[in-house]
């Protein structure tokens, strides 16, 4: 397989676009990466966009704005994981060798409050929402591992703190340790401020070959891994660990493999934290500290910007907001010019080394859909 | 096409099945697979554990022993609100969410012996009401 480089990156600030049609605003994300890039956008010879709402041939309906016709699209869904997995698949075509200039858009426009279940997913029509499922999560933890509130909580507080140094962040505030325990409760024991706001959003990355890339004047970012992973079947009366972190600890493990890497060469992260308890599991599952002890790499400030292995320095889903389909590629977005040493106050210093993590699609029987998992590097 | 009509075509979720025994108790509907063992609720055709097809049917009774649960206070329409929904174990073989009602506080925890019982969990927007296996606090 061929080397994969991400040489631009684009972005629109996350927030509410009520009045704004998805091609409008995804257009601007694909015209700030194809900009960051030095490529010709003629030369641009495949595009992969991810979205759950966006609707029928989302990408084409985006590029055709752009006067960028006739080149294969592929537009796909995979829920919170869809824009990982748009990048992976951008990435297999570059790989490949099929492809030398690839262009990656996660984009989506979402609905206020609660994400409706698909029909099939029974467990939502017995109350068990999406925050739920994530509370379900934490409860466990607490009961196992000692997890307390505060720790939960302390995510919250961490990730609006990087948030309000990011101008693409959808809430661009601190908040306190306190705001974030007394804010309502949604699904206990998270509280309104561990749940992601309802965020519209777009993000783009040109991906290129090696050749493609030694041509441009930018400094290329090397995808050393991407892996796309589904969710299997665990019993977890069994004493086998539970479907969702199994799905997230197989694609961290395939990742490292595929990078040669290991856990403790990854200098800043972005995981998915749609809920507080979400970037604890991660942690874990991904290897950043032994089962159990998420808690407290949060509380001692270990993945704070200024710590040693800061996490969701954008702010994550908690502040930036969480676009479904886009989720995926903003962090890559973040990452790449982490690498890249363009993040201003947020910059994580000297970061050569970058993990994204993304997963999603609340499915009985296998826990959660789909995960992706990119290592980057410099 | 009527409102009647409307609501009878109704897809409705595929949780799984169950039936009222000859003492009035309620008895989950699941499968059991004939080659590695591993038991379902849900009940599945082809078994989620091995991929095999040769499953058959199990009757799941209570009591249940309590691992977990969330007291859920956004939920959509149709909800009562706030809402219990918590894992169950079956004699360390499967674990089954389910809905629980009657309970205080006080009354949840960890390890504690819930009854298996049949009520309303949603209340469609035409008024239909779906019913759902819950599980409930032991009459003492």
């Amino acid at each position: 397989m061929r080397e994969v480089f991400v040489v631009g990156s684009g972005m629109v600030p996350f927030g509410r676009y009520p009045n704004l049609l998805l091609e409008d605003f995804a257009g601007k994300a694909v015209l700030e990466a194809v900009a960051d890039s030095g490529v010709n956008r003629k030369q641009i010879d495949m595009a992969v966009f991810s979205s759950s709402n966006g609707g029928r041939v989302a990408g084409q309906r985006v590029l055709r704005e752009l006067s960028l016709t006739g080149m294969p699209i592929v537009n796909v869904e995979n829920a919170c994981a869809g824009g990982g997995t748009s990048l992976h698949v951008g990435w297999m075509a570059v790989a490949s060798g099929l492809h030398d200039v690839v262009l990656v858009v996660g984009m989506e426009k979402m609905e206020k409050g609660l994400i409706p279940p698909n029909p099939g997913e029974y467990e939502a029509f017995l109350g068990k929402t999406l925050p739920a499922k994530y509370a379900l999560r934490a409860s466990k933890h607490m009961q196992r591992y000692g997890l307390t509130k505060e720790q939960l909580a302390m995510v919250s507080v961490k990730n609006h703190r990087a948030g309000a140094l990011n101008p693409y962040a959808h809430y661009q505030e601190e908040v306190t340790l306190d705001q974030v325990l007394q804010s309502r409760p949604v699904a206990e024991p998270l509280t309104l401020l561990q749940c992601c706001p309802t965020t519209d959003g777009a993000a783009a990355l040109i991906i290129v070959s090696a050749e493609v890339a030694r041509q441009l004047e930018v400094k290329p970012v090397r995808i050393a891994a991407s892996i796309l992973k589904s969710g299997i079947y665990r019993n977890p009366a069994k004493g086998q660990s539970a479907s969702d972190d199994d799905l997230a600890e197989r694609a961290g493990a395939a990742a490292y493999e595929m990078a040669g890497m290991a856990p403790s060469d990854v200098n800043v992260a972005e995981v998915h934290d749609a809920f507080t308890i979400g970037e604890i599991l991660a942690y874990e599952n991904l290897g950043f500290c032994p089962r159990g002890e998420g808690g407290r790499l949060v509380e001692d400030g270990v993945t704070s910007l200024g710590g040693r292995l800061p996490v969701n320095p954008s702010g994550g889903r908690l502040s930036l907001g969480h676009p479904l389909g886009a989720t995926g590629v903003a962090q890559v977005v973040e990452l790449s010019r982490q690498l890249q040493g363009r993040s201003g106050a947020r910059q994580v210093a000297g970061a050569k080394t970058a993990l994204a993590h993304v997963q999603g699609g609340s499915t009985p029987g296998i826990g959660t859909g789909a995960a992706a998992v990119h290592i980057l590097t410099v | 096409m009527s409102e009647k009509a409307a609501s009878s075509t109704r897809i409705r979720p595929r949780i799984g099945r169950w039936e009222i025994d000859d003492q009035g108790e309620v008895v989950l509907l699941g499968t059991r697979c004939g080659e590695c063992g591993e038991v379902a609720f849900p009940e599945h055709q082809i078994c989620v554990n091995c991929g095999s097809e040769s499953t058959s049917e199990i009757r799941i009774k209570g009591p249940t022993t309590l691992r977990n649960y969330t007291i859920v206070h956004q939920l959509p329409p149709g909800f009562e609100s706030p809402w219990v929904v918590g894992y169950g174990e079956f004699d360390g073989q499967m674990v089954i969410l389910a809905p629980i009602v009657g309970a205080t506080r006080d009354e949840l925890h960890e390890g504690v012996a819930l009854g298996l019982c049949v009520g309303v969990t949603k209340v469609e927007d035409d008024g239909e009401e779906l019913h759902s296996y819950q599980f409930t606090p032991l009459k003492a």
